[in-house]
């Protein structure tokens, strides 16, 4: 792709809110609280003029009811001009890199030049949806005309229809939870509970170090909180002082007799939101910018979801790898999106396996063996949290800050998502 | 057909007659004699064709009328003439009201004093839907009252409470308001109000709706709040319809007046007197003594002196502070705020409330900065608690704020306002930083409240860029802006900071630069001179109400605690440097400072803040010398230093070219620094006592307490040659007693 084109699709800029637990300091926050200050953070922080940008593509996994367009109430909410048009897409855990890649599209089409992209996730505002039979009353009550009618109508309720239904991410296809299918991963590829706690503790350590030298902070937009004279700067759900017999005394969450996915070795409900800058290279120069970084390649896959529903990753790196050229040797940073530990090392697991490349790839020769130096260098979605479509965005800019810092050139992005999907992507450094 | 300039009428086939009030290259209709005279003709013949009925309605984008000419007012000589002149407007608006067809105003816009009273004459009044569709009868805030009949026709139609709030605040009361509390018969859709208008006419005429509006028939009271008790019907009937009830409502209103006005304008009090007559004693000698007090009301000093007021500051208006009139400031997208302090804060919500501009505000750190936001959140709070914003409007609102403890996003502000500490070395920081963002494109506004702009360009690679932009604290509630030009603005930089200003709501002055400009000067010895008195043994207290009783709203000692002391301590260095020893505070002032004491933000001043009640702190007065008497209040001594302090200061700030005008002098001190407005400002109180009274006690006092009180020589010449500062015009009026005394 890179080779034809003359003009690359610039990464400008890129900027997140502090990721937090679900239900702590974004409580009082909507969706499109946290998607409006990162949005305004991300473009003042480079004084780009908001009439530069051609259109907003914004994503939500669990999206708002009064705003399912986030994209474009961003632009209304903050005085941008009018003529700014948004839309929003929603591809699960990968949705903010779709983003990356619809915006990515558009602009090599030439149809745009600057796309401001991103996702949030904000469950501590996520609706709640009422019992059917609940809902299905109210309505009839609405119908209803006489008294007697009305009370009768009310009479077929009991209590158990009042008590509103926790939202529960289960896959529509298998009927399991993320948290299930985790576990049963782990059963089926042998990923022990000793293995999966190492890998959240190398994620909290790692997170820690980037929090302590002062990395996060260049990402991080700050979000004021309503009614109080406080903003948040800073990520809650890291450990900074990670402690392996801590992780290894928490029981399974979801199969609480066979499972080994606890609370400590899975992402955690998070609420948060990234935004990025994508620009055809030459406006970026002609604007002055020096940008992060340049979206290279990408490709997305996916598997059977009653096979191992999180492996999407595999497929689409090979897919992504093949496209560009590249081998896995060449990129000089991996950063896979950390569901749980056990998809992580599924998806560890399967990148240099010959019998899953010959079945699932068609291809006799597996990806290759990560690198553990190069892998999730910063921590992951488990340390610092996963707030769903926001995550894409953080990987993005962190993952090209990361290769600046390093003087490096090349890095793969990778994520699983629900229906079995993966997407993957390349990023270059200046 | 009489020649009609301002009234157009057109009778169509169903015999309804339309007229509409068009003045001729005015933005607004007024009423004036001449009008008067067209409506009379206008419904004469309406009476001689048998028209079936009649439509009031304006051609004005957002204005119904705007009351009367204040001319008008101004043009009487005498008491008795502002009586007949009341009577012949009441005449008018009673003969509409007993016409025989009926009668509509269709209200689109700003429906004003007369406006209002010719409304309340007719047999309906339909509102448009447009937000700038309101009703008032503002006639108090200008010394007078309603004199077409609106003090009598108001309380019948509102009731009693609905109507003193109206009469005695002079309040603009939304459309929807005015339609719950039965002020307006109907809203109809702006772009469909004339025809909504003919079909309620013609409902009106085929007698569908009565003559009595739903309100006259039923009991009006206040608009019921979610939380009133239970009893407020019971408690209504009894306040609105007995005798007991309402003699208790007028007491209760009398009290406040007294307690906001210190017993200072005679107006709303005349308002009181008349409301009660015509409701204790019927609409006739309602309307006479309605007519009576307005005569005598628009004679009183402070009428003509609120009346002058309201003059200046039309004129000020027009003044774009430079000598160019067709100078134009910039057209702003984007404001940056350094600074998120009170003022900092405060200057970004008017920017965003009432300029609709994106702000960007900078401070050190992020708890600086969420504190910031959260001011800036609480007066958007505050207007959603008031309905004046609606939830979907707030989060609005808030978008145009972003905050950031760098430079970034700086870039394309057209005009940077300071806020920071007061120390020329920080803003000369600020200054360069800003250069180096914008490459000298950004104009960059001092809110500073002493050091001169000169002071702080001195460094700078864009001198002209830099201007001053004194806001008084709190910023979204004080009037006044205190512009500050130097020699080396552009027209254009200067007329930026006026638009802006004005656009804030604000009454913008614009004074030439120098130590202090005009606003801080002037108040510097007036403090000074409270801190001498506090030293030579006068209580705390007394101080404070020799200066309300002179009309000032606070006292200058409760001044100093909510300023701070330690920032009134800075100030007063910066200006001993400038101007020497006439500002030096008394000899131990440093004791008060040293006593940890900053004002209320530390609760430690000259007043305590622990209580709900404010108290002196008695322990501030052992910080006196030993043996300092206890002096008993004299209040001619305490006002006529404290206030000749003041007076004499802004003759020396005109004197000095400061000023550019008396007018802008009158302004600030009214609406920055509290000057009684009754007077009219320090200039327009030296043409009413005279300037040789003035020098004769600054003398009597420079002989007595030093060159401080050394007379301005401008004042010395004016007294000389015997001259005036507002020469033009009639002569000033007499001043209220209280204030006359000395």
């Amino acid at each position: 792709m890179s080779k034809t084109a003359k003009n690359r699709v610039a990464v400008v800029a890129g900027k997140r809110t502090p990721f937090v637990k679900s239900f702590s300091d974004f409580k009082d926050l909507t969706a499109l609280d946290l998607a409006q200050h990162v949005c305004a953070n991300v473009v003042e922080g480079i004084d780009l003029n908001p009439k530069e940008i051609d259109e907003v593509i914004y994503s939500c996994v669990i999206s708002p009811l009064l705003t399912p367009n986030l994209a474009r109430e961003v632009v209304l909410r903050l005085g941008w001009p009018r003529h700014i048009p948004g839309w929003s897409l929603n591809k699960a855990c990968t949705s903010s890199l779709q983003v990356a890649i619809s915006a990515t599209e558009s602009i090599m089409a030439g149809k745009n030049t600057t796309i401001l992209c991103g996702g949030v996730e904000c469950l501590s505002s996520a609706p709640v949806p009422f019992p059917k039979r609940l809902v299905d009353t109210l309505l009839a009550l609405q119908k209803a005309k006489s008294v007697m009618h009305k009370l009768k109508t009310l009479q077929s309720l009991n209590l158990a229809d009042f008590i509103p239904q926790a939202p529960k991410i289960a896959e529509a296809s298998t009927g399991l939870t993320m948290g299930e299918h985790a576990d049963l991963m782990a059963k089926q590829n042998g990923i022990s509970r000793e293995a999966q706690d190492l890998f959240a503790h190398r994620s909290h350590a790692l997170a820690a170090a980037a929090i302590k030298d002062g990395r996060f902070a260049q990402d991080i937009a700050p979000v004021p909180l309503p009614k109080s004279e406080k903003m948040v700067s800073e990520d809650n759900c890291v450990r900074l002082e990670p402690d392996m017999d801590k992780l290894r005394k928490l029981s399974p969450v979801f199969d609480r007799n066979y499972g080994t996915v606890t609370a400590g070795n899975a992402s955690p409900l998070t609420d948060g939101a990234s935004a990025f800058i994508l620009m055809r290279e030459d406006k970026a120069k002609a604007l002055g910018y020096k940008p992060l970084g340049y979206v290279k390649d990408y490709a997305t896959a996916a598997v059977d979801p009653n096979f191992q529903l999180l492996l999407g990753p595999v497929p689409s790196s090979y897919k992504v790898l093949k496209q560009a050229g590249m081998s896995l040797k060449d990129m000089d940073l991996i950063d896979m999106h950390e569901a749980f530990a056990a998809q992580a090392l599924s998806v560890i697991k399967y990148f240099p396996s010959k019998e899953f490349a010959k079945e699932h790839l068609g291809s006799d020769e597996p990806i290759g063996e990560i690198d553990m130096d190069k892998l999730n260098v910063y921590g992951g979605s488990i340390s610092i949290g996963h707030p769903f479509a926001a995550t894409g965005g953080r990987m993005i800019t962190r993952s090209l800050r990361e290769l600046q810092a390093r003087k490096k050139q090349y890095a793969l992005l990778t994520a699983c998502a629900a229906g079995g999907m993966g997407v993957s992507m390349i990023l270059e450094a200046e | 057909m009489a020649q009609h300039k301002v009234i157009r009428h057109t009778v169509e086939g169903d015999g309804i007659l339309i007229a509409t009030f068009d003045a001729p290259e005015k933005k607004v209709n007024t009423l004036s004699p001449a009008v008067f005279q067209e409506i009379k003709e206008t419904i004469d013949e309406a009476r001689e064709d048998n028209v079936r009925g009649i439509i009031f309605i304006s051609a004005k984008d957002d204005n119904f009328i705007a009351g009367a000419d204040i001319n008008t007012i101004s043009d009487f000589t005498t008491a008795e003439d502002a009586a007949h002149g009341s009577s012949l407007a009441q005449q008018l608006f009673a003969e509409i009201e007993h016409l025989p067809m009926p009668t509509l105003a269709a209200i689109n816009g700003s429906c004003l004093g007369g406006g209002t009273e010719l409304a309340l004459a007719c047999t309906y009044r339909l509102l448009s839907d447009n937000p700038k569709t309101i009703m008032s009868l503002p006639e108090v805030m200008l010394g007078v009252l309603p004199g077409a009949g609106g003090t009598q026709r108001l309380p019948r139609l509102i009731g009693l409470q609905n109507s003193l709030d109206m009469l005695l605040t002079g309040k603009n009361v939304r459309g929807k308001k005015c339609h719950a509390m039965g002020l307006a018969d109907g809203i109809a859709p702006q772009s469909q109000l004339l025809e909504h208008a003919r079909k309620i006419m013609r409902e009106l005429i085929d007698k569908k709706i009565t003559r009595t509006s739903p309100a006259f028939e039923k009991l009006v009271v206040p608009k019921r709040k979610s939380k009133a008790p239970i009893y407020m019907p019971a408690m209504n009937f009894f306040l609105e319809k007995t005798r007991p009830g309402t003699e208790l409502v007028f007491k209760k209103a009398r009290e406040k007046v007294l307690k906001s006005t210190n017993g200072r304008y005679p107006a709303p009090l005349k308002i009181l007197d008349v409301v009660k007559t015509g409701i204790c004693h019927g609409a006739k000698r309602g309307y006479e003594a309605e007519a009576k007090a307005f005569g005598e009301l628009a004679m009183t000093p402070e009428a003509r002196s609120l009346i002058h007021i309201f003059f200046s500051t039309t004129e000020l208006k027009k003044d774009n502070g430079t000598a160019n009139p067709d100078a134009k400031g910039r057209t702003l997208s984007k404001v940056g705020v350094l600074g998120a302090g009170l003022m900092g804060a405060g200057i970004s919500t008017v920017a965003m409330d009432k300029c609709k501009l994106p702000v960007r505000m900078k401070d050190m750190n992020v708890e600086a900065l969420a504190r910031g936001y959260n001011y800036v959140e609480n007066v958007f709070l505050g207007q959603l608690k008031k309905k004046r914003l609606t939830s979907t409007e707030f989060p609005l609102a808030m978008g145009l704020l972003t905050t950031s403890t760098t430079y970034e996003g700086f870039k394309h502000c057209d005009i940077v306002i300071e806020a920071v500490f007061e120390d020329v070395k920080l803003k000369r920081q600020m200054i360069k930083d800003i250069e180096d963002v914008g490459g000298g494109k950004i104009i960059f506004a001092s809110n500073t409240s002493s050091i001169s702009i000169a002071t702080l360009a001195a460094e700078a690679k864009h001198p002209e860029m830099i201007v001053g932009m004194h806001f008084f604290s709190p910023v979204h509630k004080m009037p006044l802006l205190e512009v500050i030009k130097w020699e080396k603005n552009t027209d254009e930089v200067v007329a930026t900071a006026v638009e802006l200003g004005r656009k804030m709501g604000k009454h913008v002055i614009v004074v030439n630069d120098g130590v202090g400009f005009y606003t801080t000067r002037a108040l510097s010895p007036y403090m000074n001179e409270a801190a001498y008195l506090f030293y030579e043994g006068y209580k705390v207290e007394d101080i404070d109400k020799a200066m309300l009783d002179f009309g000032f709203p606070v006292g200058p000692l409760t001044l100093l605690d909510e300023v701070g002391i330690d920032v009134g301590g800075k100030i007063t260095k910066i200006m001993i440097e400038a101007f020497g020893a006439r500002m030096e505070p008394p000899a131990g002032w440093d004791a008060i400072l040293k006593d940890n004491r900053f004002g209320r933000k530390n609760k430690r001043g000259f007043y305590t803040y622990t209580t709900e009640k404010k108290v002196v702190d008695e322990s501030i007065y052992k910080l006196r010398p030993l043996g300092t008497p206890m002096l008993a209040a004299n209040r001619d001594e305490l006002q006529k230093r404290l206030s000749l302090s003041f007076i004499n200061e802004a003759v020396l700030c005109l004197q000095e070219g400061i000023l550019r005008s008396p007018r802008d002098g009158d302004i600030g001190a009214i609406f920055g620094l509290g000057f009684p407005p009754f007077t009219g400002g320090p200039f327009r109180y030296i043409d009413s006592v005279g300037p040789q009274l003035l020098v004769d006690q600054l003398v009597e006092l420079s002989e007595r307490f030093g060159k401080r009180f050394a007379p301005a020589q401008l004042l010395v010449d004016y007294a000389k040659k015997n001259l005036r500062f507002y020469p033009e015009g009639e002569k000033a009026p007499e001043l209220p007693k209280a204030v006359r005394s000395h």
